[in-house]
């Protein structure tokens, strides 16, 4: 019930959305199956957006977004409210992703030819999902897709990306602007007769 | 499209593509085994002191060694009081809390960065240097501790600062001893400092550890307003390591410090540059750029520095008397800036880079291409000025400003070829000899407003694309805004909705 309060109050506010995730985290920390549940429903498509950006490649993100909530279960008992839930749980899903780079070898992500957005088995995805995602993203750099996505997805502000990514303020933001630039030319001049 | 738009479309992508299957990670979630050894009695925070609120997204690793102290009172009481804390400042994180015989009572990730450096280990009841021994060679194998990126940050919290001293020296031994036995040429940095509020909140504000928050208002107060916390705030330690390295190869003070730092910051070994192209190779390139001979040349400075979001080398140099500053990209070797200072004003002093000037059209030449553009005879200007546009002590092309006819116009005409590179119109009143000739409150239609400036602009409908055309109430004056791609150029008109005159026209490369 609380939790449906949250999800009303904290749509358009990004102070109210930490919160609401903090206290999750906390409950996931006491042991609060239920309270995973909500916050994989919340941050899901978040932490499936930085393993895809920085993988390339659904399948693997699909498994790093799956292992990255297990340690979120495993690590939250540790988890101290600081404001940045969402900010914690992306770090996880970057740490983990690299290690999976790491691991495999490629340091360098794949050729745009190589570039697997969409997922194999996917009937909810539209053509124009599939437009957005594999056509606009192959056009941006894998720095400029990972600040996007960051950004649109999950409400991090670009201090925080940088943070996340370990790159200046000035750089993300001059990226993501020409990155949204690139974007926009890619999808109007896509749809553009 | 609107930016948000696009956003909420990519947003909306993503939201169904994500995997949805939340029982398969609740059927890999067992019993959760990484909760924190609290402090008994001390509801996880230090003993006599307030809480600390170490930031769990920190860019650096921070290990976090809590080391009872000595003296009396109970054995069991010594053994959880909490006397100092240590940072240890890598890339991921650690948090531990030592006792007074030095035994690890609990192992937090202080970041989700070392969730992983931790994954696996129990370090409570090991000795620190075990831990310590455990944590930096987690970090080693995983690639946060390399040749390329070699530094360490160890920064000791205590009050008592002699007890904190003793520990930062006995810990910067023993990191060098665990680096050197992994066979990697380490640098640590090592700091003592004291609960500060200023830092709790730096280090909150910015999601960094307090021991790099300090490190960095160090280079901050030394780079003696060059520098701004924000503007360092996303550099690896190796990269604050640097600067700090620059920094102490500056001038002392005049107060005899060292560059001006006022924190105990001590270094050991280098920071590894050999990502970076060299100070000699920076000073070569600004040489080859002056056209300056290394002979000529008199080397004032060459340091490190971070400016507009990459690692520059900062080269002073005289030959005769002119002064030269430049900015040398450390990764490519490209100049990034520079300026000089004395020497003749004119001509091409000290082998400063020659422009073939020679090719340009000239002012006159330039003056005359944008008159024919707009169709004005220079007699019936009101004023009209022409110059040489510089960009970054280059020149560019020439800048043409006349007004006529109520009309002012601005061209950019391209330095050898005479092109129109971009043009500005703006109309001030009402057209002069005319009068609107329309009644009030008339209104020509979008078609006839679009007409006007395809006629103005000598296109044809059928060779535009993008065309765009709103209608628009601007001071009480109805306008049209016609908006048009075509040959290349990107075209802007302010059409008069009562007389279909040209307003405003701007006409650029598309």
């Amino acid at each position: 019930m609380l939790t449906l309060l949250g999800i009303q109050t904290m749509e358009e506010d990004p102070a109210g959305r930490n919160r609401e995730l903090d206290r999750l985290l906390l409950r996931v920390g006491e042991g609060d199956r239920e309270a995973l549940a909500e916050v994989y429903h919340r941050a899901r498509a978040s932490v499936y957006a930085l393993a895809l950006s920085l993988l390339k490649d659904a399948h693997e993100a699909e498994d790093v977004a799956q292992d990255t909530f297990v340690k979120v279960w495993e690590s939250a008992p540790g988890y101290r409210a600081q404001g940045s839930p969402m900010a914690w749980m992306l770090t996880i899903a970057r740490n983990l992703a690299r290690m999976r780079l790491r691991r495999e070898g490629r340091q360098v992500g794949l050729e745009d030819e190589e570039w697997n957005a969409i997922p194999a088995d996917a009937p909810a995805v539209s053509p124009e999902d599939r437009q957005v995602l594999q056509t606009a993203l192959a056009a941006l750099g894998a720095e400029e897709r990972q600040i996007i996505l960051l950004h649109a997805v999950t409400g991090l502000k670009h201090r925080e990306i940088a943070g996340l990514m370990e790159l200046p303020l000035a750089t993300v933001l001059s990226k993501y602007h020409r990155g949204l630039k690139k974007m926009r030319a890619q999808l109007e001049g896509g749809e553009t007769p | 499209m609107t930016d948000r738009e696009m956003e909420a479309r990519l947003a909306a992508a993503l939201e169904r593509t994500a995997p949805d299957d939340v029982e398969a990670v609740l059927a890999r979630c067992g019993a959760q085994t990484g909760a924190v050894v609290p402090l008994p009695g001390q509801g996880g925070g230090r003993s006599g002191k307030q809480k600390k609120r170490w930031v769990p997204l920190a860019v650096a690793a921070c290990l976090v060694l809590a080391v009872a102290g000595g003296g009396a009172g109970y054995v069991h009481q010594l053994n959880q009081a909490v006397a100092s804390i240590v940072c240890l400042d890598v890339n991921p994180s650690v948090e531990l809390t030592v006792n007074r015989k030095e035994t690890v009572l609990s192992a937090t990730p202080a970041n989700a960065d070392a969730v992983a450096i931790l994954d696996g280990m129990d370090l409570t009841g090991a000795k620190v240097d075990v831990a310590m021994n455990a944590i930096v060679g987690a970090m080693l194998t995983n690639g946060y501790v390399d040749e390329l990126a070699n530094s360490i940050l160890i920064t000791v919290e205590d009050d008592d600062a002699q007890r904190g001293a003793r520990l930062q020296q006995e810990l910067t031994a023993q990191a060098g001893a665990i680096l050197e036995s992994y066979q990697v040429n380490g640098a640590i940095l090592s700091q003592t400092i004291q609960n500060s509020a200023q830092l709790q909140q730096l280090a909150a504000d910015y999601g960094i550890s307090q021991g790099k928050a300090a490190l960095i208002q160090t280079i901050v107060e030394g780079s003696r307003g060059t520098k701004t916390f924000e503007s360092l705030v996303g550099l690896s330690i190796n990269e604050l390591n640097l600067l700090y390295s620059s920094l102490n190869t500056v001038a002392p003070a005049p107060d005899g410090s060292q560059g001006g730092q006022s924190a105990p910051v001590q270094s050991t070994g280098q920071a590894n540059d050999s990502a970076y192209i060299g100070l000699e190779a920076a000073q070569q390139a600004a040489l080859a750029h002056a056209g300056v001979s290394a002979a000529d040349a008199a080397f004032l400075e060459a340091e490190y520095d971070w400016d507009d979001g990459r690692m520059v080398y900062e080269v002073e140099f005289r030959a005769g008397n002119t002064e030269y500053e430049y900015e040398i990209d450390a990764l490519t070797g490209e100049v990034v800036k520079y300026e000089r200072e004395g020497g003749s004003v004119t001509g091409q002093p000290g082998g400063w880079p020659a422009v073939d000037t020679g090719s340009f059209i000239g002012e006159e030449a330039a003056k005359a291409a944008a008159l024919a553009d707009a169709g004005v005879q220079e007699s019936a200007t009101t004023y009209c000025s022409v110059w040489l546009d510089y960009d970054d002590g280059w020149p560019e092309c020439y800048e043409v400003e006349f007004m006529a006819d109520n009309t002012r116009y601005e061209y950019k005409i391209a330095l050898t070829s005479a092109a129109v590179l971009e043009q500005k119109q703006e109309r001030y009143g009402a057209p002069a000899g005319s009068g609107t000739g329309a009644p009030a409150g008339s209104d020509i239609g979008a078609q006839a407003a679009q007409q006007a400036a395809l006629a103005h602009a000598g296109v044809s409908a059928a060779d535009t694309y993008e065309l765009k055309v709103e209608r628009d109430w601007d001071d009480g004056r109805l306008e049209y805004e016609v908006e048009f791609k075509s040959g290349g150029y990107e075209y802007e008109y302010k059409i008069s909705g009562a007389d279909g005159s040209v307003l405003e026209f701007e006409r650029d490369w598309d």
